[in-house]
């Protein structure tokens, strides 16, 4: 059939994509380039932790970046204190960790009203950032940790550019399917259910304050991770990078591509972070082309750019109607 | 039958409002039950006391044998009973199948981690939940709509997206809070039919109704409610001819010269 053809023609040139994809880092040796591609992938992974809890369940997350903190430095902490503690103790413990705080925090604010849920989020975000910056004989300070080491897995050391493309992609990989699966769940629809409607969500027996406590764990987990990665690259943590205006771009992140559009969280990535790349004087005023960005969105494609009545539709509906014509 | 829920004594009071006085109802597993009353009798009130969303100011609530007095509306909806709103509360940015799936929450066996390795139970369980979901809308009669996003539906429909979604869980009790609202008559006899059909695939109904006709050709029993205090509760004959009801709706005689 004709539009069974059409999806299996989507699904090769996804495939191929992905393939070709791959053999970027044999082809391209530019350092910086890698290293801007590397950071989109990375990056993705937070936008689609941010998109589980704004995008699907609804609640307004503005500490996202001391998620990532905590598992930025949960791995620099043990593996630069603890000389022989395995990589992957440590990365899945950043995960783990990240997720033990954010359901603790869900746990706490289980009657916490809306809007008061938001401003709490500023405040874990900056009592975060303050603890890191301050507490230096765990954290080091303003000082950070240095030599943080890079990915060693089954004894392959992932200490280059190249290397760590490839545990960088595999890694956004696993974490894309893995919440892709969580939303097609029914974990995934009693979150849909929560930021739809939450009194009918409990009438059809969801436990509102618990589910909202496991959609902030599940999405930490993800947001640990991807700090650990982040910081085994850099290999140094610095507490500057854990602030509140990190937080608002991995938000803008997600919700330029469109809340709710899996896709669309490597797609804001992508531009929020290649775009400056480009041009320095988008470099220099990114925080106003941004805010700019929003605004004209919220105008004309109000769910992101893979949103409902999105660019990605729009262009879909001329194509149709071109063809249509002919 | 026996009986299922048990409403003693329930009283319910908003900060010195006596909402609900003294109520004592039981439903039996195979009735369709009606409530009436005029607008501001405590009707919706009733339904929320009994669901777990307010808790009584006094009284108890035993449902399925179970005490359920100070329980959540989770664990009301755990036990077996479902229920519609007076303003409709579908999900509005999901499609309805996905509506009707969320119904079926509690009866996901699916842990995390068959989520997460897409274990054959996992795929096996959600292939039957879709399935078990098209049939519902079927019988509904708005399976062409499953992949609509709900708030774009006509409110009938919307209407119907919601009992898809009570009937969803399974419930041994359904609470349907004026469901003809803002129906033609021609929707609101093909949803007494709905009605009719549902109590006959097994769960009890308790109905919200303004419109006499639904009430009186459907339900087994009627319950009079006004000014929170139960006035009655008989079959429809009775219902109809009792004084207090007919002072209640329309008024005592000499009240006023339009009175019959």
């Amino acid at each position: 059939m004709k539009s069974d053809n059409k999806a299996d023609m989507k699904k090769l040139a996804l495939f191929a994509f992905l393939v070709l994809f791959l053999a970027i880092p044999q082809v391209v040796h530019n350092t910086y380039m890698l290293k801007v591609i590397i950071n989109v992938m990375l990056y993705s992974i937070i936008a689609l932790s941010v998109n589980l809890i704004v995008g699907f369940c609804g609640l307004l997350d503005f500490g996202r970046s001391a998620f990532a903190g905590l598992g930025t430095y949960f791995l620099a902490i043990t593996l630069t204190r603890y000389g022989n503690f395995p990589f992957f103790l440590a990365f899945f413990g950043a995960g783990l960790f990240s997720a033990s705080v954010g359901w603790l925090l869900g746990m706490l604010c289980q009657k916490t009203a809306f809007d008061y849920l938001t401003l709490i989020t500023l405040g874990v975000n900056e009592i975060v950032r303050v603890i890191l910056l301050n507490w230096q004989s765990a954290t080091g300070g303003a000082i950070g940790i240095m030599g943080v080491p890079s990915p060693n897995l089954f004894g392959f050391h992932f200490d280059t550019h190249r290397r760590f493309f490839y545990f960088a992609y595999a890694l956004l990989a696993i974490c894309y399917i893995l919440i892709r699966r969580l939303t097609r769940s029914h974990y995934g629809r009693a979150f849909e259910a929560i930021r739809d409607d939450a009194i009918a969500a409990s009438y059809s027996a969801i436990n509102v304050p618990k589910y909202k406590a496991l959609c902030f764990s599940f999405a930490s987990f993800f947001t640990g991770i991807a700090g650990a990665a982040m910081v085994s690259y850099t290999n140094y943590a610095s507490p500057y990078n854990f602030t509140i205006d990190e937080s608002l771009i991995m938000m803008q992140m997600a919700i330029l591509g469109g809340l709710g559009s899996l896709p669309g969280c490597i797609l804001g990535a992508a531009i929020l972070i290649i775009a400056p790349e480009i041009s320095r004087t988008i470099y220099d005023y990114r925080l106003l082309v941004m805010g700019i960005l929003m605004v004209i969105l919220m105008v004309f494609a109000p769910n992101g750019i893979l949103g409902k009545n999105g660019v990605g539709e729009r262009m879909v509906d001329i194509v149709r109607i071109r063809r249509a014509e002919k | 039958m026996s009986e299922i829920l048990c409403i003693k004594n329930v009283s319910k009071s908003f900060s010195g409002l006596k909402a609900l006085s003294d109520i004592n109802l039981s439903i039996n597993g195979d009735e369709i039950f009606g409530i009436i009353g005029p607008n501001g009798a405590g009707k919706t009130t009733l339904f929320n006391v009994i669901t777990g969303f307010d808790k009584p100011s006094a009284g108890t609530i035993t449902l399925f044998g179970q005490d359920m007095t100070n329980k959540i509306t989770t664990e009301y909806c755990l036990s077996g009973i479902a229920r519609t709103f007076q303003n409709i509360r579908v999900f509005g940015e999901m499609s309805v199948l996905k509506n009707t799936m969320v119904g079926m929450h509690k009866n996901m066996r699916s842990n995390l981690s068959d989520i997460l390795l897409c274990t054959r139970k996992n795929r096996i369980e959600e292939k039957a939940a879709v399935e078990n979901a098209m049939e519902i809308l079927n019988f509904l009669g708005i399976a062409g709509d499953a992949g609509t996003i709900s708030s774009s539906l006509p409110y009938g429909k919307q209407r119907k997206v919601e009992i898809a979604r009570a009937l969803a869980s399974s419930p041994k009790l359904i609470l349907l809070d004026e469901p003809t609202a803002g129906m033609n008559p021609q929707e609101t006899e093909d949803l007494m039919e709905l009605v009719a059909q549902i109590r006959k695939l097994g769960p009890a109904v308790i109905v919200i109704e303004h419109n006499i006709k639904f009430m009186m050709s459907l339900s087994n029993r009627v319950a009079v409610l006004n000014f929170g205090k139960l006035l009655a509760v008989d079959t429809p004959e009775n219902i109809q001819k009792n004084p207090e009801v007919i002072e209640a709706y329309l008024g005592k005689e000499g009240d006023s010269d339009d009175v019959a």
